[in-house]
């Protein structure tokens, strides 16, 4: 092919029919050496450049390259041209002379017109792109025995085709990607498919695949067996005719022996369409949906081939930790139902009860096989006795259990008369109850309509919020064993009455152990008035109880604002001795406040001396003091934000605590009290005038030197005159530097910092 | 006392072109002041006033009479900080906000308010108009401040504002700002003049040795080198007429216990003279007494 292409570039050089090319034709037979001579214009022929600095002659004729031409090509080019020559070797046994001139015309093209020269190369150029455009085309279809599917192999030779997204919007594509991003939910399938694998594109496959069968199995009825592992059954069918379309040679059998190979012997049976008896390679999960078809197929109710089941799950820890129910429950063996009243019914063991509690179809299968109990092939139970006998059990919660599994199943909610109904989607509407003699049955009811039914049935009795048709379905391939959002058990709520009883009757039987410190009575005979926030007791008096009497020498010159009773060790924190605990007295505590008929100086004066006569053990607050805790008490009842805003206004210096502030407040009240003729509190003036008058007693202290700096108008450095004052008066160490300074400007002095 | 300056103003600058612009500084010298800030005078710092078109500018008052650069430097920045100076009571405020108040009813209310102040009023403070319609603008006193104890001057011959419909010539705002500077000067020149007079007077009395002191009878001497024997000295500023001297500490003594409510001050408002009753602000007393003291190289 290529000696066809170089033939015909060749004929299209000489069909051109220029002389020059003419002359060029001719030229490939004159003289081989002509040309050869020059390596200058022989490397010009297969597009490389060369720069030979040697000879100024040869720089004067540069080859003759196209702008847009790159080196690459440039190289492609000249294999091409070997290529060429390689056929024109092989059909005509050229010399290497021969060879030369095959390129030489090309040569030639510095001597011809540079149009010419252009086309050459432009015709090689194209004929390059074409050549590796064939080559990609067939290496393409070399790898298209690689390819997974035949769909992909048509999709890759096909053209790609853009297809417009009509209906999606920007903002519906984003929606939907946050969706993803939020809710990774990936079934399990998949997830196992994407690691076992590890081929995306391969597994995407398949679990498309899978969620094909899956949606027609919804739609219809009949349910299809996934017994294989990695491929389901279509997919190896599908796999089979491939294999067998890719090597015919190869016989069924082969096929086999390579699933034998893959799978192992046991499952053979299962390549050839066995049915599904086989146990499943990955995991139990996946058997719930042959055992759900099987049950779905069961024996419940034998007219359709779809069952409308709920079955409500109660997790062991939940029925294990609902203590109310666990004392009317008991787990009998094998099958069976228990009820609130120890009464287990039996039943067999190959029969799954299903109960609905609504006329809401459920179209979702039941696990396992071992964790399914089964009805009885009529659907009916019949106890012995009748239940309008006897009254029927309330049932809300059967219990079933075979040898191997037990799953609680939540039935039903009590309805006022005591009856459980089934309504299954088929207009049956059964009655499910037992009997004391641990018989269950399901009796036909006459068909309601459905408001009547909805009416008489109870609602999901495991969830009082009524959760999701979702929510109800326990779908094992679907993540982790979910059973409940709500841990809200019915049963719990049956018997919470009794059990709130129970619990408030413990609240009101609760006894606090007694402590060995005495708690404080009031005084039965006299109303204790809380004590006032501002009113300081003056003497707290610990009388024995057998001196009680003696307080009422008191009552002329006192008040008593509180009283508490104690033992004599209350005060004592430190010791406690287990010996003075048998000696302990009764003692009374009194806290005393003077009247206001009594003047201070007698109360500071002779009460005390009185009451020191009287009691022994009183502790006697002097009135000084007492005014002085007034303010530090009124103080430290304060928040720190409050003093801090008292301590500013007074052009004190803030600090981080309150204690320091406290004590600020303490010694500023101090310099106005001793300063204060009118003796008015500092805190109700609120101004920085008390200060100002003590920074200036404090200034009329200090030397003339900085007296006639005042009147001189000399500016003094604010620090030293702080530190004057502070020599002074350390208390001025307290007064913020703002408050000398408006000191100084109030009296003309002039500071500088 | 290295920081004695026997004059010290803040002013107040319009922009004659630009109506709205006005600058507030500080200077020991106006006249000198305003050339710089006009670029007459290349050395000097003036980057504020140098913006193109504000110039030339025109020196519309002038508050003088501190007794230092500090109390100066301390007026300027109140005043060009009336939103915010300690100096004003919140309450009165007559520009609340950074960019609020720059029109010239609020540069003059600002000045009440801080002549108000207790502090700046202790030092007697002078308000000097160059221009009647800034005078004006201030006895219209449209914030209705107080400002009965304020010393206002005016300069006798004191500009108007230039009013033309058609614009001014180059030559006529440059004259404008020629007779600005002339009152300027004239009101610096004459203030030196009369300090530098009566500094040589006194100057010349302290040259004959031993003086008393006419309140406490101490003696001093200026001649001495002895530091201690140069007390600050007050002399009667109506010294024409008057020719009493005394120690400056004993005249404020004196001036204290005549103010009423003064008992925990220490610098009086006014000094009388015991002699001749002539009253003079004590700023202006302890002005010239510590100028003597600086000139017989008195403690720094």
């Amino acid at each position: 092919m290529d000696f066809r292409r170089a033939q015909r570039n060749l004929n299209l050089m000489i069909a051109d029919g220029s002389p020059d090319s003419l002359a060029y034709s001719d030229n490939l037979n004159e003289d081989p050496d002509k040309f050869s001579s020059s390596p200058v214009k022989s490397t010009h022929g297969t597009q490389i450049p060369e720069f030979d600095l040697s000879s100024d002659t040869e720089t004067t004729h540069p080859p003759v390259i196209p702008e847009d031409k790159t080196e690459k090509e440039a190289n492609k080019e000249c294999i091409n041209l070997d290529e060429v020559n390689k056929v024109d070797n092989e059909s005509k046994l050229q010399t290497p002379e021969n060879l030369i001139h095959n390129i030489q015309p090309i040569d030639e093209s510095n001597e011809v017109d540079d149009n010419d020269v252009n086309t050459i190369f432009m015709n090689t150029q194209i004929q390059s792109r074409l050549d590796d455009a064939n080559e990609k085309l067939e290496l393409k279809s070399q790898l298209n025995q690689f390819k997974y599917t035949q769909e992909e192999s048509r999709s890759l030779s096909e053209p790609l085709v853009l297809k417009p997204m009509n209906s999606i919007t920007k903002g519906q594509a984003n929606v939907g990607k946050k969706r993803r991003k939020l809710t990774p939910k990936v079934s399990r399938a998949s997830n196992l498919m994407e690691m076992l694998s590890g081929k995306n594109k391969k597994v995407k496959d398949i679990i498309k695949t899978h969620k094909n069968v899956k949606s027609k199995s919804k739609v219809s009825t009949k349910i299809k067996k996934v017994v294989y592992d990695t491929y389901n059954e279509e997919e190896w069918n599908s796999l089979k005719k491939l294999l067998l379309e890719k090597f015919p040679e190869n016989t069924n059998e082969d096929v086999q022996e390579m699933f034998n190979y893959v799978y192992g012997e046991e499952d053979s049976n299962l390549s050839s369409g066995a049915p599904s008896q086989r146990v499943e390679m990955w995991n139990a999960s996946q058997q719930n949906l042959a055992v759900s078809q099987k049950v779905s197929q069961g024996s419940f109710i034998d007219n359709h081939e779809t069952i409308s089941q709920k079955i409500n799950f109660m997790s062991l820890s939940q029925v294990m930790e609902d203590t109310g129910v666990s004392t009317n429950k008991q787990v009998g063996e094998g099958a069976k139902l228990i009820n609130l009243e120890d009464k287990p019914i039996s039943v067999e063991s190959d029969h799954v009860i299903s109960l609905t509690n609504s006329g809401s179809s459920i179209s979702e299968s039941v696990p396992t096989q071992d964790d399914l109990y089964v009805t009885k092939e009529d659907d009916r139970v019949e106890g012995l006795n009748n239940h309008d006998d006897k009254e029927p059990t309330l049932l809300d919660t059967i219990i079933q259990e075979n040898k191997e599994n037990s799953i609680v199943y939540d039935s039903m909610d009590e309805n006022d008369e005591g009856l459980n109904i089934l309504n299954d989607k088929f207009g049956l509407n059964k009655q499910i109850f037992y009997d004391k003699n641990n018989s269950l049955k399901i009796t036909k009811i006459p068909e309601l309509s459905p408001d009547i039914a909805l009416k008489n049935i109870p609602l999901l009795p495991f969830n009082t919020a009524s959760p999701t048709k979702a929510e109800t379905i326990i779908d094992l391939t679907q993540g982790s064993f979910k059973i409940s959002n709500e841990l809200v058990s019915p049963v719990k709520s049956v018997v919470s009455d009794l059990v709130q009883s129970k619990e408030s009757q413990k609240e009101r039987e609760v006894q606090v152990p007694a402590t060995r410190t005495g708690t404080f009575d009031k005084l039965p005979e006299k109303e204790v008035e809380p004590v006032p926030s501002r009113q300081i007791p003056d003497v707290l008096l610990k009388i024995k109880s057998d001196q009680y009497y003696k307080l009422d020498k008191l009552q002329d010159d006192f008040t008593i604002v509180h009283s508490y009773k104690g033992t004599s060790t209350d005060i004592v924190y430190d010791s406690y001795d287990d010996e003075e605990e048998d000696v302990e007295d009764d003692v009374l505590y009194v806290i005393l406040t003077q009247n206001n008929k009594v003047s201070r100086t007698a109360s500071s004066t002779e009460v005390p001396v009185r009451i020191d006569t009287l009691y022994e053990e009183s502790v006697i607050v002097s009135q000084k003091e007492n005014v002085d805790d007034n303010e530090s008490d009124i103080w430290a009842s304060q928040s720190a934000k409050d003093i801090r805003i008292n301590v500013r206004q007074l052009g004190l210096k803030t600090a981080r605590t309150k204690s320091e502030m406290v004590e600020s407040l303490q010694l500023a009240s101090q310099i106005v009290s001793s300063q204060d003729i009118n003796d008015t509190p500092i805190i109700s003036q609120g101004t920085k005038v008390n200060i100002f008058n003590h920074l200036s007693q404090l200034a009329k202290q200090l030397p003339s030197v900085i007296l006639e700096k005042f009147y001189t108008f000399q500016p003094i450095p604010v620090h030293e005159l702080t530190a004057m004052f502070i020599e002074r008066d350390p208390f001025v160490n307290r007064i913020e530097e703002q408050t000398i300074k408006e000191w100084a400007e109030q009296h003309g002095i002039s500071l500088r910092q | 006392m290295s920081e004695f300056t026997p004059f010290y103003c803040c002013y107040l600058l319009h922009s004659i072109n630009k109506k709205q612009s006005f600058y507030i500084g500080s200077t020991p010298n106006p006249e000198k002041r305003l050339r710089q800030h006009n670029g007459s005078l290349v050395n000097g710092g003036a980057y504020r006033t140098k913006r193109l078109g504000a110039r030339p500018w025109e020196m519309v008052m002038i508050v003088y009479g501190f007794p230092n650069r500090i109390t100066a430097l301390q007026f300027e920045h109140a005043w060009q900080h009336g939103y915010q100076t300690h100096f004003i009571n919140p309450e009165e405020r007559v520009v609340k906000h950074k960019n609020g108040g720059r029109s010239l009813k609020h540069r003059l209310g600002l000045v009440m308010l801080l002549l108000k102040n207790h502090f700046f009023r202790r030092m007697n403070l002078k308000v000097h108009f160059f221009n009647k319609e800034t005078m004006e603008c201030w006895n219209k006193n449209e914030f209705k401040i107080n400002i009965d104890k304020v010393i206002t001057e005016v300069s006798p011959n004191a500009l108007e504002n230039m009013k033309s419909k058609s614009g001014f010539s180059v030559d006529e705002v440059l004259d404008y700002a020629q007779k600005n500077h002339d009152l300027v000067g004239k009101l610096y020149s004459s203030d030196k003049e009369i300090f530098d007079m009566t500094l040589s007077h006194f100057l010349d009395i302290l040259s004959n040795g031993f003086l008393k002191c006419d309140l406490c009878q101490e003696e001093f001497d200026y001649t001495l080198e002895d530091s201690e024997s140069k007390p600050f000295i007050a002399f009667c500023l109506n010294y024409t007429s008057c020719n009493f001297h005394c120690h400056l500490k004993c005249l404020c003594e004196k001036s204290l216990s005549q103010e009423e409510g003064t008992s925990d001050k220490f610098v009086p408002l006014m000094g009388s003279c015991p002699h001749c009753h002539d009253r003079r602000s004590w700023v202006d007393i302890s002005k010239y007494s510590c100028a003597l003291k600086v000139q017989h190289g008195g403690p720094d």
